[in-house]
């Protein structure tokens, strides 16, 4: 029996703890689209989720959806910048276009004819408080999560979905 | 003489409902849906937990009592042994035991276990994800094991989890579901030497103790059953370990390999759940019987109740305060929902409902047939996949993999000839 940092007594061994994540892109990992345009905010996010997830980087929206296209069948989710700096469309846009919510007319060219996706979207910010989560799942999203992503937390949410799958 | 008592299994390890409720009471909404939602899908017997379900989901805000449940790591630790660990990683993304050292390694290591597996991943691993959503931990470990005996071995990604399975079920474990429910003070004196061994599931270590206490109690008869109960465990657990050295390709998780990981995981009265399911479906499985006995004998000494009874029951052995091997099974056919929807040949060799609270529930039955349709079509034999495949969708025809293959089945006309049969087996298989 051991005492744990909270005070609470539980008898667990110590964890295997972490080993160094496969290094191959070809590692099997499950891929996740991820349009941030932040360095230092997309290796903190890497850091925290890489020893599950493979995240495939888009820095704006065109990239964004040109990734779409190529890895669309292949994605388990996509997270999204709520604001998305630097891009034409925002991550509410973008999730709209996604859930096919958005008029084609009223659709960028690079953005029109995406491949449907059904995964989660899960919209990420630095500014949790200045947005509602109510409001990202009406517009089509599954989360409003804070940055950095926590690997726990992406995870809970990919396995509700799943359930009710 | 007296009659076996046939333990139903013992209620699983408390309600989720309260801590969901005191999750949504410290405004964990979400965390609190996903707990209810692990919930539902592990065990539908969760009526509490659906109803808050649906009433949250329809905007409501939960009435009754304000739960007063203490959430801390040791309740995280119990639902990790039992399985449930959608509930146990809500529990730690709800609440900042989440944050501390001890509880933020534990979610970050559920997160990594029960995060998504690639869309191209084989399906026994695709079926090992899902047994892991819907409480089925244990069966999850034994996909695993099992299928990183065969060739290929496991991707990396598999490889670490089948390591963090085995952390989380079986490493040193030593405070079960089972045995948290057995008295703090031990029953009696046979029951206090073998309590620790079980504990630690040390069933070696456990049958020596009881040859110590049988051999200083020369006349006392359970001791002298116990010991026998254990040393047919014992040899039981060897001839599956040798088994599953040399059919390196078999089925997994059906059956007595299913019992025997209940066993490993200190899970006994779910072995004995697992072994009255074989009962049922073949009931001159003398091998599942004698297990059956065996595992019920161990449960009694460890309870301090008499254990050298006569095991076997007459044919009539029923009395009116409780119910017969069949009332019984019917029981728990009520509870997880009769295969009827299945055909026979899955229902006879390949599914074994699940033990409570720790498999998935009623998904079983479907889910493992979907291995055993996948293993006819490797077959060759696609009228049975077919037949199965049928079931399988008019339970789940959300499953659009299962409709596929029924549908390239149906459109097949089931070819006669091995080639077109071959190209077809490729197309249902995904094989390039």
């Amino acid at each position: 029996m051991s005492t744990t940092d909270d005070g609470t007594r539980v008898d667990r061994p110590p964890a295997p703890g972490w080993t160094a994540p496969p290094a191959s892109e070809a590692d099997g990992r499950a891929p996740v689209l991820y349009v941030e345009l932040d360095d230092e905010g997309f290796d903190e996010t890497t850091a925290r989720l890489r020893r599950a997830y493979k995240l495939v980087r888009a820095q704006r929206d065109r990239e964004a959806c040109a990734l779409i296209r190529e890895h669309h069948r292949e994605l388990v989710a996509v997270l999204l910048d709520v604001d998305m700096p630097g891009s034409v469309l925002d991550g509410i846009l973008l999730t709209r276009i996604l859930r096919g919510r958005v008029p084609s007319a009223a659709v960028p060219p690079f953005a029109r004819d995406l491949p449907a996706i059904d995964v989660p979207i899960v919209l990420v910010t630095e500014r949790p408080a200045s947005y509602s989560e109510h409001e990202m799942v009406r517009y089509g999203g599954d989360r409003l999560m804070p940055k950095p992503l926590e690997i726990h937390k992406l995870t809970l949410t990919l396995a509700e979905w799943h359930l009710q799958r | 003489m007296t009659r076996p008592s046939h333990h139903a299994p013992p209620p699983a390890e408390g309600s989720v409902e309260p801590v969901a409720r005191a999750l949504l009471a410290k405004g964990a909404v979400r965390e609190g849906i996903a707990m209810l939602r692990g919930a539902v899908a592990r065990d539908r017997t969760e009526q509490g937990c659906a109803a808050l379900l649906a009433q949250i989901l329809d905007g409501g805000a939960p009435d009754g009592p304000a739960s007063t449940v203490e959430l801390d790591l040791s309740l995280v630790d119990r639902w990790i042994r039992a399985g449930r660990l959608v509930e146990a990683l809500a529990l730690l993304g709800g609440t900042a035991l989440g944050s501390r050292e001890t509880g933020r390694e534990w979610a970050n290591l559920l997160g990594e276990l029960l995060a998504p597996v690639p869309v191209d991943a084989e399906q026994t691993l695709v079926e090992m994800h899902r047994a892991l959503l819907r409480g089925g931990a244990s069966v999850a470990l034994t996909l695993l094991e099992e299928r990183a005996r065969r060739s290929p071995g496991l991707p990396a990604w598999a490889a670490r989890r089948l390591d963090l399975l085995r952390w989380m079920l079986l490493d040193n474990a030593s405070v079960a579901e089972e045995h948290a429910a057995l008295p703090d003070e031990p029953a009696s004196a046979l029951a206090a030497a073998l309590r620790d061994r079980v504990n630690q599931r040390d069933l070696s270590g456990a049958l020596e103790a009881a040859r110590a206490f049988a051999e200083a109690h020369g006349d006392d008869r359970d001791a002298a059953r116990t010991v026998e109960a254990l040393r047919a465990i014992e040899a039981e657990m060897k001839r599956l370990a040798e088994d599953a050295a040399v059919e390196t390709h078999t089925i997994p998780m059906y059956g007595h390999p299913s019992a025997m990981m209940q066993i490993r995981m200190g899970n006994l009265a779910e072995a004995c759940v697992v072994y009255r399911r074989l009962l049922e479906r073949a009931p001159d499985d003398e091998r599942a019987r004698r297990m059956l006995d065996d595992v019920e004998a161990l449960r009694r000494a460890l309870a301090g109740e008499r254990v050298a009874v006569d095991e076997r029951p007459p044919a009539d052995f029923a009395a009116d305060d409780e119910p017969t091997f069949d009332e019984h099974v019917r029981e728990e056919d009520d509870r997880w929902g009769a295969p009827d929807t299945l055909p026979e040949r899955a229902a006879v060799t390949t599914t074994v409902d699940p033990p409570r609270g720790v498999d998935f529930g009623p998904t079983a039955e479907i889910t493992q047939p979907s291995l055993a349709a996948e293993r006819l079509v490797e077959e060759g034999k696609l009228e049975e996949a077919a037949r199965i495949y049928e079931a399988l969708v008019r339970s789940e025809p959300e499953r659009r993999e299962w409709a596929r293959r029924l549908a390239l089945l149906r459109d097949s006309d089931l070819p006669e000839d091995d080639e077109r049969r071959g190209v077809l087996v490729r197309a249902i298989l995904n094989v390039k």
